[in-house]
């Protein structure tokens, strides 16, 4: 394909990037995996047990800048930013909102987990070790780092996925219409 | 070193997690955030698949986490849209309460 | 030392920075609260009720907005990136792109989501 060989030009011109050597040699390291893995993952824990549901939105922003950090750790900067921005930015401020605009007849006494809770938790515990188990097996895999990955996910964007981007654009017209007749108030329908 | 099993394990525990959330949260915007740690969960995979295993393809997973943010912005605007209109009809978010279409 | 140690090295100093100016702060300073001191600081205003009221649903629908306009920028980037090597074939998706969300736009605004009542 074409893209890739123009980016294997360009990768042959820019050797010896000492700046990307170095972000290379830091994620390399497993204190830095670790230490995200540890935020998410508690994060998105407070998210499902804690019974203060704007408490939980507040950790669900800090699970969302954790797995930003994680895009940074597999070298996808663009993917980090948009992450940043988008969910970070946007979709966890919505959804405070969304949490702003429903909490009058919040009641502390009322239970904020289902009857299922405990079958629940074995069950998706179970399959969580039952993955993590059967992964286990995997090597490593070897890394091949990739220039100008921003270029070639455009020309994929562009070309290859040329349908699934009209088609999210058909979506998100959709989606701001349902949402916006869905929330108006009653009286200007 | 940090390996594909890593990043596959996190992903995982990721989306048991959301998975858990899912199932026995009550709230409805609960729900939602439960839904988006697994949109986040699957992602990471897209994210460690591409990055460790580079076939002809392998910008593939490196695009399709737009999508799927794309479709995660979409849901979360109609689907708090549609929690709020339960809302304001019924003033309640939970979800078990939502049953007026029961036969 | 390599990068990573300078890195903790640069978390600890910054802990341990906010962490010792908090603890000299409170042997310094003179501790005698009242009402007035402990009032939530509204610029000046009487505080009333509770942080907790109910919002307008306004503010969710300009949320809305936001998010569904942050995600159009997001696919904007990488469009702009390769526009150049692509030429005309890339413009016209993009345009294809940008009008549905047009049409959008056009809608809601017609319908008077856009104004602030």
């Amino acid at each position: 394909m074409r893209f890739y060989a123009a980016a294997d030009e360009d990768h042959k011109a820019q050797k010896g990037n000492i700046y990307e050597n170095r972000i290379r040699l830091l994620m390399s390291n497993s204190v830095l995996f670790y230490s995200l893995a540890v935020l998410i993952i508690s994060c998105a824990f407070a998210v499902v047990f804690l019974r203060n549901i704007f408490h939980a939105g507040l950790f669900l922003l800090g699970a969302f800048l954790g797995v930003a950090g994680i895009y940074i750790a597999l070298f996808n900067y663009f993917l980090a930013a948009v992450q940043a921005l988008v969910y970070s930015g946007a979709i966890a401020v919505l959804i405070l909102f969304g949490i702003m605009l429903t909490q009058r007849h919040y009641r502390k006494e009322d239970p904020s987990h289902n009857a299922f809770k405990w079958i629940a938790f074995v069950l998706s515990f179970g399959i969580a070790g039952f993955l993590v188990d059967s992964f286990r097996s995997l090597k490593p895999g070897s890394i091949f780092p990739v220039k100008h990955l921003l270029y070639q996910m455009g020309m994929a964007l562009m070309q290859t996925y040329a349908i699934p981007f009209e088609v999210i654009s058909a979506l998100l017209l959709v989606a701001l219409l349902g949402a916006f007749s869905l929330a108006r108030e009653k009286e200007d329908l | 070193m940090i390996g594909i099993f890593h990043y596959l394990a996190l992903s995982a525990v990721l989306f048991c997690i959301g998975l858990y959330g899912v199932l026995t949260r009550r709230n409805g915007i609960a729900v939602l955030m439960s839904i988006e740690l697994m949109f986040n969960a699957a992602n990471i995979n897209f994210v460690a698949f591409s990055y460790y295993f580079k076939g002809i393809h392998f910008i593939s997973g490196e695009v399709f986490p737009l999508f799927v943010i794309a479709v995660a912005a979409s849901e979360a605007a109609v689907g708090l849209a549609i929690i709020l209109s339960l809302y304001r009809n019924k003033k309640t978010v939970n979800v078990d309460e939502a049953n007026q279409l029961r036969g | 030392m390599n990068t990573t140690g300078y890195i903790l090295v640069f978390l600890a100093v910054g802990i341990l920075f906010v962490i010792g100016n908090y603890f000299l702060s409170s042997l310094l300073r003179p501790f005698r609260p009242n009402a007035k001191k402990l009032a939530t600081y509204e610029c000046g205003e009487e505080p009333f009720g509770t942080a907790w009221v109910q919002y307008n649903v306004r503010y969710y629908l300009f949320a809305v907005f936001f998010v569904i306009f942050d995600v159009e920028a997001l696919f904007l980037i990488p469009w702009a990136v390769v526009l150049k090597s692509l030429g005309a074939f890339a413009f016209v998706e993009m345009l294809i792109f940008l009008f549905l969300l047009f049409i959008a736009l056009i809608h809601v605004w017609k319908k008077g989501g856009l104004k602030w009542v």
